[in-house]
């Protein structure tokens, strides 16, 4: 097998010492001396990335080293080359961020309340694309997010992976739907419902009430739904859904904040059997991490606070609790939960995990491909490789520290924002 | 008014479809001359007759070239000014005397609107007043299925339509907090269940029977309700889609229509900016008050207003005549100055898109109704 150009450099006499080669199917990326005549069918570059430091998310971390994008994809990673030639250069580069609890909703209006478990619905269906705050994440490096409700419902819908720029629309924006079934614990989706006094006035006069009925609903939700895979005419409308839930088919993803609301979530999954739990806003997960190991759980963290009670149910984030999570092998995503202030962003998160012990590249995996691997879209996004998106964080320096700051962000191969230095 | 005034000879030409001389006028046949006949947005007949008889519209024309045509008998009425067809709102819920929400449910989709309608509700006349002589009548936004709509004249009683479309509201208030749905997405899944089904009023917006009117405001809601058309393969008229003029093109393209909310003194400039992008792409568009407050007379001030911001006057005139007529499957019957359509005519002091200009008479099934726009009573 001969080698061939896999694409064209954008401009070659420019960027002709970086042609790319492939052999026999597999692909080596090999710097060229001089600039060959290439194919008119191959792609083109359209842009070349160096920074001093490529972290990619993907096992490895390049000193010096340059990325082409062909169309909205990653064509190259090359190491060694920097600086010289006419595209951008920076201090460093990650993978643009996946938030898997953006919370970026319609309030009461993106959850339907008139019924505790709505499997069936699409979250998005609720979903204002025109909302500025979704550009404020994209300027901030977060490139995917997992829409999330309001968490009013016992099971609340499915979720989809999205990313945070492009036209306004679903169809644009979408990556993959239906990744993850939406579930709650902890009050919220209690809150509101009232006990039946003489004749039912609402439909807030029904369960839950309280944590035990939350816990009551998800039960017997899961246990209707083993009845429905075994006997038909058991089968009632979103059964199937739990089911696929149940197989391991998609991620049950679940607000818990408080010990005891993690605690419930994970005896759901041991008792019912749901392989794919993932414990969203799980602040007090540092008070049982026995329990997630055993059970195989992942976690979301919710934004760090100052004092350490976050705003979900008053629970306690410790500094050093995706430190913990992390050595005992649990898969951790940090998050920004919806909140907005400096603070409060995704970014910032990596770097107050990394005060409390996260080396960098664990604090960046939480926030690319850990997230992305939890929602199911790893084969897009969430790191540095040929073939994926071309999602990209630009940074002056090193990534979250207090002293670097975003300078541009790729998403789909278009730089969509640069700050001016 | 007008993008092109045609010569008296050509317009004559043009207009004499159904050709005058050829059917003998009643003893009731009146003729109407005015400086300016506006047969629609894009014609305009100086010094233009209308010959009306039983209600209809027989002919229309250049004076010079009907009058003589005319017997001398037939009473013929000068007026100094324009003669335009009345105006059509794209929706209203004038006349719903008991409420235009049955407020027991959210998907009501089979009640028939009409059964709530009092052709002699004192609101009629002042809608009249106006000039405007039809509306689509339709459901308030309370429900997610408000009920199936028709198309009513202001005067007289006549339903031109008394099955139309099916109105829907993907919006606030329909969606609240103490019923099924509470939530974007819950109307949405219940909706598209119906269609899917087929049940009752929403099977026969899918046999073609009925129309649609989907009530939205916010552009979430207008992306959200596109979506749903989408996947469902359905056309629609967007109510309340002010913000419309940001999905021009993909509107254009699915085919639906617009119908926006009256344009008032305080409007922001985004309206007239998003309505001057539904006339580049060629989006059917109309005005509508069934979401508004105000009186009847803001359609016309408000298409004036436009006028005085650049927006094509004849495009604005269409969208209060002939492109709502078409929007609510009327347009053989009204919205236009033509043969055979209903003698529903205004006679103003001039350009009825001046600000300046006073209504001077209404006819409605070509009977003079006593009407003083504005005035109170």
């Amino acid at each position: 097998m001969s080698d061939r150009t896999l694409f064209q450099l954008g401009a070659p006499l420019l960027f002709g010492a970086l042609s790319l080669t492939a052999n026999a199917g597999e692909i080596t990326w090999e710097v060229v001396e001089t600039a060959e005549p290439v194919e008119a069918s191959a792609p083109v570059v359209k842009l070349l990335l160096s920074a001093d430091k490529i972290y990619t998310a993907a096992g490895d971390v390049i000193d010096g080293g340059t990325i082409a994008i062909a169309g909205s994809k990653i064509a190259a990673v090359v190491p060694g080359a920097s600086g010289d030639h006419e595209g951008l250069h920076v201090g460093a580069i990650t993978p643009g961020m996946v938030d898997l609890s953006p919370r970026i909703h319609l309030a009461d209006l993106s959850v339907e309340e008139s019924s505790e478990t709505i499997p069936y619905l699409s979250t998005t269906d609720g979903i204002d694309l025109f909302d500025k705050r979704w550009e404020r994440l994209l300027r901030t490096g977060v490139t995917s997010v997992m829409y999330t409700p309001a968490d009013e419902a016992c099971i609340g819908g499915m979720m989809a992976v999205l990313k945070t720029g492009g036209e306004p629309s679903i169809e644009d924006r979408l990556v993959e739907a239906d990744v993850a079934l939406r579930g709650a614990f902890g009050s919220h989706a209690s809150r509101g419902n009232h006990p039946v006094y003489g004749r039912p006035t609402d439909h807030f006069s029904r369960r839950p009430t309280t944590r035990m009925g939350t816990e009551w609903v998800h039960r017997k939700s899961f246990y209707d739904a083993l009845a429905a895979m075994k006997n038909e005419e058991r089968q009632f409308e979103g059964w199937e859904i739990l089911a696929s839930v149940l197989e391991g088919e998609r991620p049950y993803f679940v607000q818990a904040s408080a010990t005891q609301d993690i605690r419930t979530a994970i005896y759901l999954k041991e008792e019912v059997g749901l392989p794919l739990l993932v414990v969203d806003a799980a602040a007090e997960a540092w008070k049982e991490p026995g329990l997630l190991v055993r059970s195989g759980t992942a976690a979301v963290l919710p934004p760090h606070a100052p004092q350490g009670r976050t705003a979900i149910d008053n629970g306690f984030l410790a500094w050093n609790t995706a430190k913990t999570l992390v050595d005992l092998g649990v898969p951790v995503a940090l998050s920004s939960h919806g909140q907005s202030s400096v603070t409060g962003q995704l970014g910032a998160q990596a770097g107050y995990a990394m005060r409390g012990g996260l080396t960098r590249d664990e604090a960046i995996a939480a926030v690319t491909i850990t997230p992305a691997r939890l929602a199911g879209v790893d084969d897009r996004v969430g790191s540095i490789e040929v073939g994926k998106d071309a999602d990209l964080i630009l940074w002056s320096g090193e990534p979250f520290a207090a002293t670097s700051r975003v300078v541009g962000v790729v998403l789909n191969g278009e730089v969509v924002f640069t700050s001016s230095n | 008014m007008g993008i092109s005034t045609l010569t008296s000879a050509l317009a004559g030409a043009l207009l004499l479809a159904a050709p005058a001389a050829a059917e003998t006028p009643s003893a009731e046949a009146f003729a109407l001359i005015a400086d300016h006949v506006a047969v629609d947005g894009g014609t305009v007949i100086e010094n233009g007759l209308v010959l009306v008889d039983g209600g209809k519209i027989l002919a229309v024309g250049p004076a010079a070239d009907l009058q003589g045509t005319l017997a001398d008998t037939i009473r013929v009425i000068e007026h100094e000014g324009w003669l335009t067809a009345g105006i059509v709102a794209a929706n209203g819920t004038y006349g719903m005397v008991s409420g235009a929400d049955d407020s027991t449910r959210a998907f009501l989709g089979d009640l028939e609107l009409r059964d709530g309608f009092d052709p002699d509700d004192s609101s009629l006349a002042k809608a009249t007043g106006a000039g405007v002589t039809s509306f689509g009548l339709t459901s308030g936004r309370g429900n997610v299925a408000g009920g199936t709509g028709a198309v009513v004249k202001t005067s007289g009683g006549t339903m031109l339509n008394e099955s139309s479309h099916l109105a829907l509201c993907l919006a606030p208030p329909a969606l609240r907090g103490n019923r099924f749905p509470t939530s974007y997405a819950g109307a949405v899944h219940a909706v598209e269940a119906r269609f899917t089904e087929g049940q009752g009023a929403f099977g026969k917006v899918v046999a073609g029977e009925l129309g649609l009117e989907v009530a939205v405001s916010a552009r979430h809601e207008i992306r959200r309700a596109l979506d749903l058309l989408k996947r469902t393969g359905l056309k629609a008229t967007l109510r309340g889609a002010d913000r419309a003029g940001d999905f021009a093109p993909e509107l254009a393209e699915a085919g639906h229509a617009v119908a926006l909310s009256p344009l008032g003194m305080g409007t922001s400039p985004w309206r007239y900016e998003s309505i001057t992008a539904l006339v580049e792409a060629g989006v059917p568009f109309a005005f509508g008050l069934a979401d508004t407050g105000s009186g009847a007379d803001c359609l016309r001030f408000g298409a004036a207003l436009a006028a005085r911001e650049g927006i094509d006057r004849g495009a604005l005139w269409n969208s209060l005549t002939a492109s709502p007529a078409a929007m609510l499957g009327v347009s053989g019957r009204v919205g236009r100055v033509a043969a055979g359509l209903d003698a529903d005519l205004v006679l103003w002091s001039g350009d009825p898109l001046e600000l300046t200009t006073t209504l001077e008479a209404v006819y409605v099934d070509g009977a003079q109704v006593e009407a003083t726009e504005g005035d109170a009573k």
